[in-house]
């Protein structure tokens, strides 16, 4: 009898043991990474059955994640944990896993709002910890890009630079991500087609690196900075700052040997420099030639070889050029960043030395090799169009019948991609010469969903009331205006669209 | 005292067909505990699993082992010192008492009143320092192990899996001798009139003495444990990233019920045969 009671004796200890200090903390930290471990081992079984899972999976996997937070609810922290320690930091940053991930998932369903939302929580829950609000704002940031809140998305962009120092790089070819914000924010101006929104951003990026530069930085990220900066101000074509960074850049790669890596984007830079600066292009094309020669393995050995057949092309030098194009094929095939380009520019100097054949078979390849590119984008318009010009109508409306196909396989390929705007933009220019009318006006429909504040859906807009008006649909043509001045409120069309929307009512 | 192959052979099917509850039950004590830990160590996400299990695992690996999945790669090696512990602390009285049981029918001594507590009072102490000394030698050779010959079998057995499998058999058969030599111990020191000094010298001149049956046993009764270790420690880490973590505590506890009744068994036969090298020499 005694010995029952020395046993439950002690089991009442344990059990009040377990329920103080951080045993309880620890084992809802466990459970936090053994549910997450559970959701990405469904993920990975629903990705073996599917490439590309429909959205309702994607969702229903998103539901495993969602869980976490559900099961293990905030506070994570208490008010006598450490700062930026202890096993609060660490159960929030397991909770916090689940959440990114779920946050992946919506934007990969084509959910952005429910992306947003499950951002914004996490950041409201962050509980003062900087790892973990900085990955909420890149989350809130990308949910709203794929929402086409762009104003929102660079406001919060402007939010993390100012918030958020530049963290040094763990390993060699690594690169804090927030700074490729600057860059970032110009790109996303330039995809809406605001060029001058785009010199503005670009001119907050300089001088965010400048403010960087100007503080105390470690030599690895003032390397990185220094790079970006030469990007930049070759961007901005300010040739002598871009020197200027450029000979800092060059001490640093030379004195430290840590940054030998820098040496091709060095060179690259310089020969760059010299093709805006020089009146011929010679010693430009010879710098080039040396960087891809002596840099193959670099990405700027890449990107010096297809700017060196760029430069040949311009100067109607079109065999070197052509060369330049095949090497880049040849070396770098799986290069995204030159080869679609390379392909694209090789295709058009066929075309003008009267090779049409294999122009148009390098032209087809295009979407099929690299779908997600600008130039899958124009290839299949570009052959309508050379049909056009030669007067073969037949063989122009064939092309643009197969380049609808084409745009819609690019769609369903990857339907949240941000080229589909493009595509569906240049699908609808197919549609209208076809005299696809109604087709075309369910794309702008389609678009209006989907593209939601995109310029070329203002564009479409103005397409769609103007066909619905030549098609005996004035009021529908009405609501497309309508829809126009919603969306884009602050357009110089926009006096223009109310008064041809009044007359399309009366 | 000549001992044949017919009478091993004798003692260790007697040891079998003779099982009975009364004398397995100190193992199935031992068993018990086990089983407690491995059900406390896969509810780490209850706080009375992470405050028990979860407290023991952070004494020896830190809060890096408290992470799933990561804990069931450490499972194993947190299993084996609780493994010990018991086998040798709650052994020391455990082991000695079972074996005054299997012996008392034959012991008239024992089977007066309380006199299996008296002997194994007087058995633990001797039983835990050959315990000890055991123990010493297989942490020594396990030290040894992956300096000296290691890369010699590994490299003799081809590299890749065989040679893993080669090292991983010639570490469990040396390891294996080692305990053999002590075996005898807890036997005899729950014998009538030995002192701490005497149980301990006999019992290791009696292990040694009776060498290869005793290691006979000990293989024989084993080996089907001996798979089951061999799965979790060769494939473990194979098993908690490719299937399920959780298989490595399923298990774990297939190797705890195999080597708990293994070691039943061993005793029994060892006691067995010596009761009859006794009878012989007699």
């Amino acid at each position: 009898m005694r010995r029952v009671a020395m046993i439950g004796a002690w089991l009442a200890a344990l059990l009040v043991v377990a329920g103080c200090g951080d045993a309880s903390r620890l084992a809802a930290r466990y459970r936090a990474e053994w549910m997450t471990y559970e959701a990405q081992r469904a993920e990975r079984v629903a990705l073996l059955g599917q490439a590309h899972p429909d959205s309702a999976t994607l969702l229903r996997l998103r539901e495993n994640y969602m869980a976490v937070r559900v099961a293990i609810p905030p506070p994570y922290r208490k008010p006598s944990d450490k700062p930026g320690g202890g096993v609060g930091v660490s159960l929030l940053r397991a909770v916090g896993k689940a959440e990114l991930s779920g946050v992946r998932l919506a934007l990969l369903a084509g959910r952005p709002e429910l992306a947003l939302e499950q951002a914004q929580w996490l950041s409201e829950h962050a509980e003062g910890d900087p790892f973990i609000q900085r990955k909420a704002d890149f989350a809130t940031m990308g949910a709203l890009r794929a929402e086409r809140r762009v104003d929102e998305a660079i406001a919060r962009m402007h939010l993390m630079l100012e918030r958020y120092k530049p963290l040094a790089p763990e390993g060699p070819g690594q690169e804090d991500a927030i700074l490729s914000v600057p860059d970032l924010m110009m790109n996303l101006r330039r995809e809406q087609g605001d060029e001058a929104g785009a010199a503005k951003e670009l001119e907050y990026g300089i001088q965010y690196y400048k403010r960087v530069l100007s503080g105390p930085t470690e030599p690895a990220i003032q390397a990185q900075v220094r790079s970006l900066l030469v990007r930049a101000y070759l961007e901005q074509q300010n040739t002598t700052a871009a020197l200027d960074e450029l000979a800092a850049l060059d001490k640093l790669a030379s004195t430290n040997p840590a940054y030998k890596a820098l040496e091709p984007e060095v060179h690259y830079s310089r020969a760059r420099i010299r093709s805006l600066i020089d009146r011929t292009p010679d010693e430009a094309i010879r710098q080039l030639d040396v960087v891809a020669a002596q840099y193959p393995t670099s990405p700027f050995g890449a990107r010096a070889l297809l700017e060196s057949a760029v430069l040949n092309e311009r100067h109607k030098r079109f065999e070197p050029a052509l060369d330049r194009y095949h090497a880049v094929l040849r070396l770098y095939p799986n290069d995204l960043r030159v080869a679609p380009m390379a392909l694209y520019r090789q295709a058009m100097l066929e075309e003008q030395s009267g090779k049409w054949d294999d122009a148009k078979r390098s032209l087809e390849s295009i979407p099929v090799k690299y779908p997600s590119s600008q130039a899958a984008a124009e290839a299949p318009m570009t052959i309508a169009l050379r049909y056009a010009s030669r007067n073969d109508k037949p063989a122009a409306l064939a092309a643009l019948q197969r380049a609808i196909l084409t745009y819609d396989e690019l769609i369903a390929r990857d339907s949240t991609a941000a080229m589909t705007t493009v595509y569906r933009w240049n699908k609808l220019r197919c549609q209208l010469p076809l005299g696809k009318w109604q087709d075309g006006l369910k794309t702008v429909d389609e678009m209006l969903i989907k593209d939601k504040g995109h310029p070329y859906t203002a564009q479409a807009l103005i397409e769609a009331a103007r066909i619905a008006k030549s098609h005996g649909q004035p009021d529908r043509g009405a609501v497309y205006l309508q829809r126009y001045l919603e969306d884009f409120p602050n357009s110089p069309l926009a006096d223009r669209v109310r008064k041809e929307r009044e007359a399309l009512l009366h | 005292m000549r001992i044949t192959v017919s009478t091993a052979v004798s003692c260790a099917r007697e040891a079998v067909q003779d099982f009975r509850f009364y004398e397995y039950l100190p193992f199935g004590a031992i068993l018990a505990l086990q089983i407690v830990f491995l059900i406390l160590a896969v509810n780490l996400g209850a706080p009375w699993g992470m405050a028990t299990a979860g407290w023991l695992a952070t004494r020896f690996g830190g809060d890096k082992v408290l992470h799933y999945p990561q804990f069931f790669l450490f499972l194993p090696n947190l299993a084996v010192l609780v493994e010990i512990f018991l086998y040798g602390l709650a052994g020391c009285v455990l082991i000695p008492l079972a074996i005054a049981r299997i012996m008392e029918p034959t012991d008239r001594a024992l089977q007066a009143p309380g006199a299996i507590g008296i002997r194994v009072r007087r058995a633990a102490l001797p039983v835990l320092a050959g315990a000890f000394v055991s123990l010493a030698l297989l942490t020594g050779w396990q030290a040894l192990l992956p300096m000296g010959p290691a890369g010699l079998i590994r490299g003799f057995a081809g590299g890749g899996l065989q040679g893993e499998t080669a090292l991983w058999i010639t570490g469990m058969l040396i390891s294996y001798a080692v305990s053999t030599c002590f075996l005898c111990v807890p036997v005899v020191a729950i014998q009538e009139g030995r002192g701490f000094v005497r149980s301990l010298v006999d019992g290791v001149r009696r292990s040694v003495g009776m060498f290869p049956f005793i290691y006979a046993f000990v293989l024989l009764f084993s080996l089907p444990a001996l798979i089951a270790l061999y799965v979790t420690q060769v494939f473990g880490t194979l098993l908690v990233i490719q299937m399920r973590p959780e298989v490595s505590a399923v298990l774990l506890l297939v190797y705890a019920i195999l080597i708990n009744l293994a070691t039943y068994l061993l005793y029994a036969a060892t006691t067995r045969l010596l009761l009859a090298s006794r009878q012989e020499a007699e």
